[in-house]
C-alpha cells in the first residue's frame, strides 16, 4: 500500500525533478520525504564524494571516514522528516557529518588517553609521550605525494575548531557564510579561526619544508 | 601600525575580502616588511597546497553497503511498535497479572505494611527525659515548702500521692545556653493557698572559669504563682535561660568572641541540672 502511494506520488512530480543538473538539493529532498528512494540515491550520488572528502580530513582514517559518511547518509534517511526547508539541505547534512567526525575524534582523544594511563612506565619513558599513530594503513594509499602527507598530518596536529574551519574553507572550498551557517557561529568568527588556522598551518608546513 | 595588526588580516587579503583602502594598506606594509612577505607567500602556498589536495574516492562497495544497511533501518522502522502501543500492553499484562489472588494478597500486605512504617517514622517523636521527683510524705503541705533536692533516691522514698514529677525540656548538646522551659509540675490535689513555684538551677560555671567568666551561666530562679484551686497538672513555661546572649556582649560588658563560646560550651551542662524546686505558701 505504501509502495502504491509512492509510485503514484513520484508520477505527479514535474519531470525535471530528477535532472542531475537542474534539481536542487531541497526539490530532491522533499522527494524523499514523500518516500522515494531514487531520489535519495541522487542525493547519495551527489553528496559522498564530498563529505567523504571532508570527514576523511578531519579523522584520516579511510575505513572510519567511510563509515561516518554512511551514518550520516542514514541520520539524513531516519530524520528526513525533521529537515525543514528554512536551512539549505547542504548545511544540514555538512552539519550532521562535522558533529560525527568531531565525535569520533573527542572519542578516539578518550582512547588516547586511557591508553596512554595504562601503558607501563618503561613504556612511556622510553619516547616521552608520543601518541600512537592513529592513522591506519588504507590511508596511506590515498596520499601518493609528500606534500600530501605532510598537509595531512600538519591538519591532524590543528585543534578541532581549526581543523574544521580550514577543511571547509579550503580544502572543500566553501563561503564562510555557509560555514558560519553550518558551524551557527558567527562569520567574524569563522574568518578569524580561518585566519589562525592557516598561520598555524603554515608555520608547520615551513617547519617541514626546513626538515626535508 | 605593527605586524601582528596586520597578520590579523592576511587572511581576508588573500581571499580578496577586503576593500580598497585595506588592501592598499596591506600591500604598502608588505612592500616594506621583508618578514610578513615571507609570511603571507607561505600562506599562499598552504592555501593552494590545500585546495590541490587530491579528491579521495570512496571504495566501490560503499553504496552496496550503504543500501543494505538503509534496508536494515528501513524495515526495523516499518515493525518498530510505537511507545504508547508497548505501554499499553505493558498494563494489560499488568492487569492480567494482578488477577491472581496470591499477587493480590502480597501487593495488599506490602502496602499496609509500607504505611504501617511510614506512619510510624512520622509519628516518632524523641521522648523527653523525665526525671520523677518525690517529696518527702512526712512534709506537710501546710506547715513548710516542697523542697526537693535534685538528684534525690527513687522509689524507695516515693510518696505516690505527693510526687512532682518534672519533665525537663531537652536541650542540644553544647549549646552555650541552658535553656530550660517546659517544665511539667504535678502535684497530688488542688492548691488550698496562692503558693509560688520556684525552680532553681545548678550553677553550671566550673571553678576554674569564674576568673575569666563573670559566672555566666550562675543559677536564677524564676518564679511561678500558682493560684489557689488550680489543677494538680500544671505546665509551666519558665524561660529559664541564665545568660541573654545579645549583641555579642555578656553581661557585665566582656565582648563574645569564639574563644569564649568555645569556653562556655565546655563548661555547660545539660539542662536537667534542677537544683530545687521548691512551692512555698
Amino acid at each position: 500500500m505504501t509502495n502504491y502511494v509512492a509510485t503514484a506520488t513520484a508520477e505527479k512530480v514535474q519531470p525535471d525533478v530528477y535532472d542531475q543538473l537542474t534539481a536542487t538539493d531541497e526539490l530532491l529532498f522533499s522527494q524523499v520525504q514523500r518516500e522515494d528512494m531514487h531520489a535519495f540515491d541522487m542525493i547519495v550520488s551527489r553528496y559522498k564524494t564530498r563529505l567523504y572528502n571532508c570527514v576523511y580530513r578531519m579523522v584520516n582514517n579511510a575505513e572510519n571516514a567511510e563509515d561516518l559518511v554512511q551514518e550520516t547518509f542514514l541520520r539524513v534517511y531516519k530524520n528526513r522528516h525533521n529537515y525543514q526547508a528554512t536551512s539549505h539541505f547542504s548545511t544540514w547534512i555538512y552539519t550532521i557529518a562535522l558533529n560525527l567526525a568531531r565525535s569520533e575524534l573527542r572519542k578516539r582523544k578518550r582512547r588516547q588517553f586511557f591508553s596512554l594511563n595504562s601503558s607501563t612506565y618503561e613504556d612511556s619513558n622510553t619516547e616521552g609521550f608520543d601518541l600512537p599513530d592513529t592513522s591506519a594503513g588504507p590511508s596511506e594509499h590515498l596520499e601518493h605525494s609528500e606534500l600530501g602527507r605532510a598537509i595531512q598530518k600538519a591538519i591532524d596536529q590543528l585543534p578541532i575548531k581549526y581543523r574544521t574551519v580550514i577543511i571547509l574553507r579550503d580544502v572543500q572550498e566553501l563561503s564562510y557564510e555557509q560555514i558560519s551557517e553550518i558551524l551557527a557561529c558567527p562569520t567574524g568568527t569563522v574568518k578569524s579561526r580561518v585566519n589562525r588556522a592557516r598561520i598555524r598551518l603554515q608555520e608547520m608546513l615551513r617547519q617541514w619544508q626546513i626538515e626535508a | 601600525m605593527t605586524c601582528n595588526h596586520y597578520e590579523k588580516q592576511y587572511s581576508d587579503y588573500l581571499d580578496g575580502l577586503l576593500d580598497q583602502e585595506s588592501g592598499d594598506e596591506i600591500r604598502f606594509h608588505l612592500n616594506g616588511c621583508a618578514r610578513c612577505q615571507t609570511k603571507v607567500g607561505d600562506m599562499e602556498r598552504s592555501i593552494s597546497a590545500l585546495r590541490g589536495l587530491p579528491t579521495v574516492a570512496t571504495r566501490p562497495e560503499f553504496d552496496q553497503v550503504l543500501k543494505s544497511r538503509l534496508h536494515t533501518a528501513r524495515t526495523q522502522a516499518l515493525y518498530a511498535v510505537p511507545f504508547w502501543v508497548s505501554i499499553k500492553e505493558f498494563l494489560s499484562e499488568v492487569a492480567l497479572f494482578t488477577r491472581h489472588r496470591t499477587v493480590q494478597m502480597v501487593f495488599t500486605t506490602s502496602l499496609l505494611l509500607t504505611i504501617f512504617v511510614i506512619s510510624g517514622l512520622s509519628s516518632y517523636r524523641e521522648e523527653p527525659r523525665s526525671a520523677n521527683l518525690a517529696i518527702p510524705a512526712f512534709i506537710d503541705q501546710e506547715l513548710a515548702a516542697w523542697d526537693i533536692i535534685s538528684p534525690i533516691p527513687y522509689e524507695s522514698e516515693l510518696a505516690p500521692e505527693m510526687a512532682i514529677s518534672l519533665v525537663s525540656h531537652i536541650v542540644p548538646q553544647n549549646t552555650p545556653v541552658a535553656i530550660l522551659d517546659n517544665v511539667i509540675v504535678k502535684y497530688p490535689r488542688p492548691l488550698n493557698n496562692n503558693a509560688v513555684l520556684t525552680i532553681t538551677t545548678m550553677d553550671a560555671v566550673a571553678p576554674d572559669a569564674q576568673t575569666s567568666l563573670e559566672s555566666p551561666l550562675a543559677s536564677t530562679t524564676p518564679q511561678q504563682r500558682l493560684e489557689a484551686g488550680t489543677s494538680a497538672n500544671q505546665h509551666f513555661n519558665l524561660n529559664m535561660s541564665p545568660l541573654p546572649v545579645v549583641n555579642g556582649y555578656l553581661p557585665g560588658g566582656m565582648p563574645l568572641n569564639s574563644s569564649r563560646i568555645q569556653v562556655m560550651k565546655r563548661l555547660t551542662r545539660p539542662a536537667s541540672q534542677i537544683k530545687r524546686i521548691r512551692i512555698s505558701f
